[in-house]
């Protein structure tokens, strides 16, 4: 509102008189805020001078609006002689015609192509579970035994000191090995020096199963810990088949693996298939599209 | 009784919720009276660009629904809002349909025809310009992308003018006041005055404004006209003639005072324009402005 200069009366400045902008802003009720407009009506009540240049620009406006226009005298709409026939939406002209035929086809077969894949690696992996379950228990059953076995020699080795140590808790063990055993030898006495009651009772019986065997042996059985028995049991099993223990072991890895590698394969090929079908399906009709824009 | 809010589309992304009654009727729309309408305007999707959250703008305004819309959601963002018909009629034409296209045609061909004959001063140009409008509009309708239709059609229609213009190589000097048979049918945003002698000053004044209009600047005559005789909004005009808001509001604000003091150059014009200046009361209605769609029901009349 610095349009013109001020009216200095008496030393007194009124306020600064609004420009044609925000008179023509003010007809146009497009002043930028209710706060500027109020100011603005309010120098109007004091102003004559402004409420004429607003009266005149009002004039302008309303002549403005008052012009008057000719109707045509004729129509304007199209018939299809004027122009050229529609322009269909490009897109699928861009698109080879064969893509869009077989879409609803693709996309078919390509959710028969990922059912079935699922179901292959659902099939496979409840397949294998069990067969790897059997095998982890051999292989497990063989390490055990290995471990029994080194374990039984290192601990024989213990119990011959501790019984050219000890007497006494020799002197206690013999009363119960005499009692089931009466068969058993010194050296075998003296080694059931660190075991326990209940594992010199199932030494006894295996003593009794093996009464034939050797001392060592007899030693070997009786230092085992209750599952370490159970795979040497396992180990005397396949053993009494007649197999090397090496060998037993590896025959049915050996068919696991085969088997595995060919479910591999074929859940590898379908979803081969199923990439395939996807990119046929999703990828290849917007390439054109890509490729306009 | 106020009804739930209606929602309505405005650009893609956007939608203006209306918090007043919903009618339509001109009648209870341009009703004098205190707040009458809240506006809403809600983002669709956060990607959006414009106000971060909802806004409710309140203001007091007598004009149709949709240009409160207008004014309130401009306030914050660049919005048109659209006729939701109109928006379906171009999406059908845009497939194809001629018909579709033809009620389009129908609600804008006085206007495109009139803004032709203003810029060209020649009937049988207007007529040509106005037709070679809405086949290009058809041709090129895949180009649309909104947000005012009638902006886009004018655009076509004031290029395709300055066109035959530079291909004449003069500007007619004939004013279009002369070309007009007095028992030909007219129209124009406001009606004239009632009283005959009122109606005859009007009409003498409005003769030296179309005079004083050719004296102005090229592109201060097209925005004063667009806004004021057309009733053009300012982003309508601002896609028309591809300037910046605030450009075209400082063109006709210029434009403006540049025809009134024209006016008041002479004797006899200075004379003439007090006597019509005492009849145009002091008044409110400066603001309110025909609105856009109202075109259809003028032709009827």
């Amino acid at each position: 509102m610095t349009d013109r200069p001020n009216n200095q009366d008496g030393g007194i400045t009124e306020p600064a008189h609004p420009s044609d902008d925000e008179l023509s802003a003010y007809l146009n009720r497009d002043n930028a805020d209710l706060a500027a407009r109020q100011r603005l009506e309010a120098h109007l009540e004091n102003c004559a001078e402004c409420r004429d240049r607003l009266a005149e620009l009002r004039t302008v406006v309303r002549l403005l609006r008052g012009f008057e226009h000719p109707v045509p005298k004729r129509s304007f709409r199209l018939d299809p002689s004027m122009v050229p026939a529609p322009l269909p939406l490009p897109e699928p002209l861009r698109i080879d015609p064969w893509i869009v035929r077989v879409q609803p086809a693709l996309r078919r077969l390509t959710a028969i192509a990922a059912v079935l894949l699922v179901l292959l690696v659902t099939a496979d992996i409840l397949t294998h579970r069990n067969s790897s379950d059997n095998g982890s228990r051999e292989v497990s059953a063989l390490s055990s035994a290995s471990r029994a076995t080194d374990g039984t020699s290192v601990m024989s080795a213990g119990a011959a000191e501790s019984a050219s140590k000890s007497t006494a808790a020799a002197a206690q063990v013999p009363a119960a090995t005499a009692a089931s055993g009466g068969g058993s030898s010194s050296a075998g006495s003296s080694a059931e020096a660190p075991v326990t009651s209940s594992a010199a009772t199932s030494a006894s019986s295996e003593g009794t199963s093996v009464s034939g065997s050797s001392a060592a042996d007899a030693t070997s059985n009786e230092a085992v810990t209750p599952e370490a028995s159970a795979a040497a049991l396992a180990v005397q099993q396949t053993e009494a088949s007649g197999q090397p223990t090496a060998e037993a072991a590896q025959a049915p890895n050996a068919t696991t693996h085969g088997s595995r590698s060919y479910w591999r394969l074929v859940e590898l090929g379908v979803g081969v298939v199923v990439i395939w079908l996807l990119f046929l399906t999703i990828v290849l009709p917007r390439l054109p599209r890509q490729r306009r824009s | 009784m106020r009804e739930p809010p209606t929602e309505r589309p405005c650009q893609p992304g956007w939608s203006v919720r209306l918090g007043v009654p919903a009618s339509d009727s001109p009648k209870a729309l341009t009703k004098r009276g205190p707040i009458v309408a809240s506006v809403q305007v809600q983002p669709h999707d956060r990607t959006t660009r414009g106000p971060a959250r909802p806004c409710t703008i309140r203001l007091r305004a007598r004009q149709s629904l949709l240009r409160i819309a207008l004014f309130a959601v401009k306030k914050k963002a660049p919005f048109t809002v659209v006729d939701p018909a109109e928006r379906q009629l171009i999406t059908r034409a845009q497939n194809g349909e001629l018909a579709a296209f033809n009620e389009l045609v129908e609600r804008y061909e006085r206007l495109v025809y009139a803004v032709s004959v203003r810029l060209l001063r020649d009937h049988h140009h207007a007529e040509d310009v106005t037709q070679e409008t809405f086949i290009r509009a058809y041709t090129s309708l895949s180009q649309f992308s909104g947000p005012s239709f009638r902006a886009w059609l004018t655009r076509i229609a004031t290029n395709r003018c300055y066109d035959v213009l530079r291909g004449m190589q003069r500007r007619p000097a004939q004013s279009l006041d002369a070309q007009l048979v007095e028992d030909e049918p007219r129209w124009s945003l406001e009606p004239p005055p009632d009283d005959p002698e009122q109606r005859m000053l009007h009409r003498a004044l409005g003769a030296r404004l179309e005079v004083a209009l050719d004296q102005l600047a090229e592109d201060q005559r097209l925005t004063v006209l667009l806004y004021d005789v057309y009733g053009y909004d300012y982003d309508e005009i601002a896609q028309i003639v591809d300037v910046s808001l605030g450009t075209v509001k400082s063109r006709i604000s210029r434009g403006r005072a540049r025809l009134r003091d024209l006016l008041k150059a002479d004797h006899e014009s200075r004379e003439l324009f007090d006597a019509v200046r005492r009849h145009i009361s002091d008044d409110d209605t400066d603001g309110e402005r025909p609105a856009p769609r109202s075109w259809k029901a003028e032709r009827s009349e």
